[in-house]
């Protein structure tokens, strides 16, 4: 299995952080986790994950503007990026159809399914 | 245990100063971390070994001198069990000695080793144990998601309230990815016919049955009154029982709640799963068992707007679950609390209407803590003014968030009065008496008991009598002494039953 992969979390919510690290950790990835988006964004940079999993409202850089700035990075670098948001409209679903490797998952989320595409994902680039 | 890197710092710090050397290995004798340069003389790998293996079979201070070099070692512990050892050692002439080269006096002989490390065990085992507490309360959040999940998907689908065989398949569908298990299927009866239809199954890749498979498997379940409780069916695994074992060449488990809902019974909904190394969770079983009765309740009424509601109050009720996970004072607090108040209205002769108002208020009754910070509800000192006012506000804020529920109207007053005293020195309105709604007095007996009892429990203190005459003392003054009265007899009577 494809382990030892650098995972992102970025949610301004503590308890999902908590929850998503664990829960990945006890899989064997490798876990960061950021509070807001532009500690996301910095650790994207710095620490080039394999899976980067999102909020869309957060403070200092919303999930939106994240995927934006990161997108050109995804050029050079894939990485899959798990937008978690509460409500999908319309408008939602067409920016992220836009970016490279973007996915959704609507809250509440359940924590199996992400787990199940990450690891649809890693495999499928092996 | 790898959450004790934190202390490699601290003891690497100490090192230089009293010349002792440490180390933290795991119960298997690993190496979590070392301070200094490895000291061969000081620490023989053998003989460390050794001395952790002591240390885990007699959980117990150990001390060994070999030429000039002493090793010692204590053991770590959370509640249950002995994780490792934190071991020292160096050389008995040297270090914590008078007149040495440190500017520390003292002596490496066991008792004063055995303190030393005794203290610094007691700070490590500290953080593995809070570090374990949150870790188990972060894997029941991790249910709790799953469950939250489930129903939501399954709110979002059943918008139509028409149970139609399409909406069936997508609901067997999110029970086999949301649940792990390899097969879900219901069958169902419809109205005046007993034959039970069965809905096609969904079943995962690995999954190959013949074709009556399923009605076999519930044609055995009224046979077997052994493993027939009232409102499902298990089999934890298939080889116990050669009836089970013949149906299906691999080992499985199987789980079928019925659905029925207040007495009608519609037929089952089951799941089979091939996973033997883990079991169907009690929170499973519980799910099951709602999503169950509310496929009853979709089947057997055919007012939209009810449904609909029910729905919604079933998913508020989720969320009273998500609540009590953040303040780790009140687990299971509403269900109880909801008992008491069954038990008093029953007592009391309460019409149907009061009843149900009752019912939903007492489950309900602390929906508007869910804004209010964890840091807030878990706090053990005393509260500053500003925060009890928005502990305080937790009752006006339940009702609003309620209100959209028409089915809830006659609930709402239990909910924002709960926390009236009987002689008007509560909030949010300072209601004395009679002017406080009796499902408002009600939740207040039996809320205020819960807390006594639970707090009580919690610190180990002995319960019984004392928590009845501490509600004595209460009532006329924040309790209503009627009610008081009638809640000693449901103490008494009907909840020593059982």
């Amino acid at each position: 299995m494809a382990k030892n992969k650098k995972i992102l979390i970025i949610d301004d919510e503590a308890y999902i952080r908590r929850v998503l690290e664990l829960k990945l950790k006890n899989r064997g990835y490798e876990v960061l986790t950021a509070a807001n988006g532009e500690e996301g964004f910095s650790a994207i940079e710095s620490q080039q994950p394999e899976v980067v999993i999102s909020d869309i409202m957060m403070p200092k850089l919303d999930g939106k503007t994240l995927c934006e700035k990161t997108n050109p990075i995804k050029k050079k670098r894939r990485f899959l990026t798990i937008i978690v948001t509460a409500r999908i409209n319309p408008e939602e679903r067409d920016w992220i159809a836009q970016m490279q490797d973007t996915i959704f998952m609507e809250k509440p989320f359940s924590p199996n399914k992400i787990v199940d595409a990450i690891e649809k994902y890693l495999k499928g680039r092996e | 245990m790898n959450e004790l890197k934190t202390f490699e710092a601290l003891l690497s710090n100490i090192t230089p100063f009293c010349r002792l050397h440490f180390q933290i290995r795991d119960s298997a004798g690993k190496m979590i971390f070392f301070t200094g340069d490895a000291v061969p003389e000081a620490f023989p790998p053998e003989k460390s070994q050794v001395m952790v293996e002591t240390i885990i079979a007699q959980n117990r201070f150990q001390y060994d001198t070999a030429g000039p070099n002493f090793l010692c070692g204590h053991p770590l512990r959370n509640h249950q069990e002995t994780l490792g050892a934190l071991l020292a050692g160096g050389h008995s002439s040297r270090g914590l000695n008078p007149g040495e080269d440190t500017p520390f006096a003292g002596s490496t002989q066991p008792r004063e080793m055995e303190s030393l490390l005794g203290s610094l065990a007691a700070l490590v085992e500290e953080k593995l144990t809070t570090q374990q507490e949150i870790e188990e309360m972060t894997l029941k959040l991790d249910q709790g998601f799953e469950d939250l999940y489930l129903y939501a998907r399954i709110a979002s689908q059943i918008k139509t309230l028409k149970l139609s065989d399409d909406m069936l398949k997508l609901l067997m569908e999110e029970l086999l990815e949301s649940m792990r298990v390899d097969a879900a299927f219901a069958s169902l009866s419809h109205k005046r016919n007993y034959k039970l239809d069965l809905i096609p199954p969904r079943v995962s890749e690995k999954f190959s049955f013949q074709k009556n498979f399923f009605e076999k498997i519930l044609n055995l379940i009224p046979l077997n009154a052994t493993a027939t409780n009232e409102n499902y069916f298990i089999i934890n695994d298939s080889r116990e029982d050669p009836c089970y074992r013949e149906l299906l060449s691999e080992p499985y488990r199987f789980l079928a709640v019925r659905v029925q809902h207040q007495g009608a019974v519609y037929g089952w909904l089951g799941l089979l799963c091939f996973n033997l190394q883990e079991i169907f969770r009690q929170g499973e079983l519980k799910l099951l068992l709602s999503l169950a009765e509310q496929m009853a309740m979709i089947i057997n009424n055919t007012n939209l707007y009810k449904n609909l509601e029910q729905f919604v109050v079933n998913m508020v009720k989720s969320l009273v679950f998500a609540i009590e996970a953040k303040d780790r004072y009140t687990r299971g607090h509403s269900e109880r609390v909801s008992t008491y108040c069954m038990l008093m209205g029953a007592r009391l002769g309460l019409s149907k209407k009061d009843y149900e108002a009752l019912k939903w208020a007492s489950i309900l009754h602390d929906i508007g803590k869910i804004g209010i910070p964890e840091s807030i509800l878990n706090k053990k000192d005393q509260l500053t003014n500003a925060e009890f006012e928005i502990i305080k506000n937790h009752t006006v804020k339940g009702s609003k968030i309620l209100k959209p529920i028409e089915h809830l109207g006659d609930s709402l007053p239990g909910i924002i009065h709960h926390h009236e005293h009987f002689d008007g020195s509560g909030y949010p309105d300072g209601l004395r008496g009679e002017e406080i709604p009796l499902t408002a007095r009600i939740i207040a007996v039996a809320d205020t008991f819960d807390a006594i009892n639970f707090s009580r429990s919690y610190r180990g203190a002995s319960i019984d009598e004392k928590v009845i005459d501490i509600l004595e003392k209460l009532a006329g003054s924040q309790l209503d002494p009627r009610l008081v009265e009638v809640f000693k007899k449901v103490y008494t009577e009907d909840m020593k039953s059982d």
